[in-house]
């Protein structure tokens, strides 16, 4: 299970976890042109993850963002990834998975998922 | 009106409701223990402010004044999915920039990013000591000198007066200090320097620096060939975008490692810091170890160092123009105005922040040419020996102030107590 650092009481993902998420995001919406529609569909998409598990990701990408690219970029936290939290099953535009978390979390969590 | 006047009347419509929020703050507030009253600026980081984009494009031709809606452009996970195209710069003369399609980009804030800023312990803690703050978005794309004019010749004067006129007359220029966090110390630093060309900052108590690079560090120099993660796309297939997006931003030509010749006027104080020295030049060739300026890039053959403007748009002037301007950010301080400069540096301890790079001569420019040498104290992103003035170190001690932990990492360093209390010193609070 990958070490997740504790920085000011909140959790940050590790570089690793970041660029699995990015990769499953850009996978998800592969071919798809930047529109209104599409955005609205990525706004959805996000809104059915943990909403502190997004925020873990939103501060390991603004860490790593500011310290540039590069090979043996010392990121902090070289540990094999933890496998990602249950993701949506469809491509955008598809009905919502079943038992997603969407379905499972409360309205505030979900608010903050839609910045 | 023109582009540029356009620009920056948005930009203040942009800052207005932040305005109303200080005016609200102000007005609920009793100040400090004492009862009196601080103002704090702080600016943002480098690509830590919010930056929005006008839905429509700027018509050239018409006299009466326009204004536009605006769609957040960064940091939104948009730029994940679909890069970030919208942050292309064109430059229409020397030192003078359009956004791409001439739809203006204004500044709003620090970055919310799924709800998380870098700033909210900065912002919390101002809230319970009493300081009036006031965090100022600034754009991290354009040259940082046009960032500090407009916040001393438009943003001060309407501020100025704004708050007057919503907190029973009240001055908030009466006593204020700036804060600036990484990139936004470089324009904090400007402003000393500029101060004494502006009767507006003749209130300044202080200039703080806070985790912001004097001599450059490693990660922008990657930027030029590698783009950036993750807005280059699946399979790297915005790469090329980003990099021209790069290559277009004035800004970036600041953050590469110090010029030989500022390095050759600070090596012996440089090497001299107690704990954390700069022994040697920290951009070298990859086969010969020879200096590799990043400001006098120099040829091998028919070999550069950088990408080739005509494909990557990679702005040899704006080039020289940065190193004249980091030449300034480093230069010798006034007493009067050293007096007022504070550099607060991060060290985590863990010693893994890149300090220094190698080389190679392009082409081939895929793969990278850089390659990071090991790693050294710093706050993960900043060098230690990089986060403050030499000058300063020498001139005035005390006003060097270096803070260590896990809790000092760069990016979130302004939530830590740690750093806050450094802050808190430093202000006299």
């Amino acid at each position: 299970m990958a070490k997740r650092t504790r920085k000011s009481e909140v959790t940050v993902a590790s570089s690793e976890e970041a660029r699995k998420f990015a990769k499953s995001l850009q996978e998800a919406f592969r071919g798809r042109k930047r529109s209104r529609k599409e955005k609205e569909r990525l706004r959805e998409y996000l809104a059915k993850f943990d909403a502190e598990y997004l925020r873990s990701i939103a501060r390991r990408v603004m860490i790593d963002i500011v310290k540039g690219p590069g090979p043996g970029r010392a990121d902090g936290d070289k540990s094999p990834p933890k496998p990602l939290p249950p993701s949506p099953s469809r491509r955008p535009g598809g009905k919502r998975a079943a038992g997603s978390r969407r379905s499972r979390t409360s309205g505030s969590r979900r608010r903050s998922a839609k910045s | 009106m023109s582009y540029d006047t356009t620009r920056d009347s948005e930009q203040l419509r942009a800052i207005d409701p932040s305005i109303d929020d200080f005016i609200d703050r102000y007005n609920n507030s009793s100040g400090l223990a004492d009862g009196s009253r601080q103002t704090v600026f702080l600016f943002p980081g480098g690509m830590a402010s919010t930056l929005r984009r006008a839905t429509k494009p700027y018509v050239d031709g018409i006299s009466s004044p326009q204004t536009f809606a605006y769609e957040t452009v960064w940091l939104t996970h948009d730029n994940i999915v679909w890069g970030v195209p919208e942050l292309r710069m064109t430059k229409v003369a020397p030192g003078k920039y359009r956004d791409k399609d001439d739809c203006i980009i204004v500044a709003d804030g620090e970055v919310k990013y799924l709800g998380c800023t870098p700033y909210i312990g900065f912002t919390i803690w101002c809230n319970l000591k009493g300081l009036d703050y006031f965090v100022f978005g600034w754009d991290w794309r354009r040259r940082l000198e046009h960032s500090g004019k407009f916040f001393v010749k438009k943003f001060l004067p309407y501020f100025q007066d704004r708050v007057k006129t919503g907190c029973n007359n009240a001055d908030p220029l009466a006593s204020f200090s700036l804060v600036g966090h990484s990139a936004g110390g470089m324009v904090v630093n400007w402003l000393l320097r500029q101060s004494p060309n502006y009767p507006t900052l003749a209130t300044m108590r202080l200039a703080i620096t806070v985790s912001t690079p004097f001599y450059g560090y490693a990660g922008q120099v990657h930027r030029w060939f590698e783009g950036q993660s993750p807005f280059n796309g699946l399979l790297d297939s915005l790469k090329q975008e980003t990099i021209k997006v790069i290559c277009s931003c004035p800004a970036c030509y600041t953050w590469m490692f110090l010029d030989e010749y500022t390095y050759n006027q600070n090596k012996v104080a440089l090497a001299a810091d107690p704990k954390y020295p700069l022994a040697t030049y920290p951009s070298v060739d990859k086969s010969t170890g020879a200096v590799a300026d990043p400001y006098n890039p120099q040829t091998n053959g028919n070999r550069s160092r950088y990408p080739a403007p005509s494909a990557t748009g990679f702005d040899p002037d704006e080039l020289a123009h940065a190193r004249n301007l980091i030449r300034y950010l480093a230069s010798s301080l006034d007493p009067e105005l050293a007096a007022k400069f504070v550099n607060i540096r991060g060290d985590t301890t863990a010693n893994d922040t890149i300090g220094s790079t190698t080389w190679d001569w392009v082409p081939p420019t895929d793969p990278s040419p850089i390659a990071n040498g090991a790693g050294v104290p710093g706050d993960g992103t900043q060098p230690a020996w990089t986060a403050r003035h030499v000058g300063l170190a020498g001139a005035f001690p005390g006003n060097v102030v270096t803070v260590t932990g896990a809790n000092v990492e760069h990016m979130f360093t302004l939530n830590s107590p740690t750093t806050l209390g450094a802050l808190a010193v430093a202000l006299g609070i």
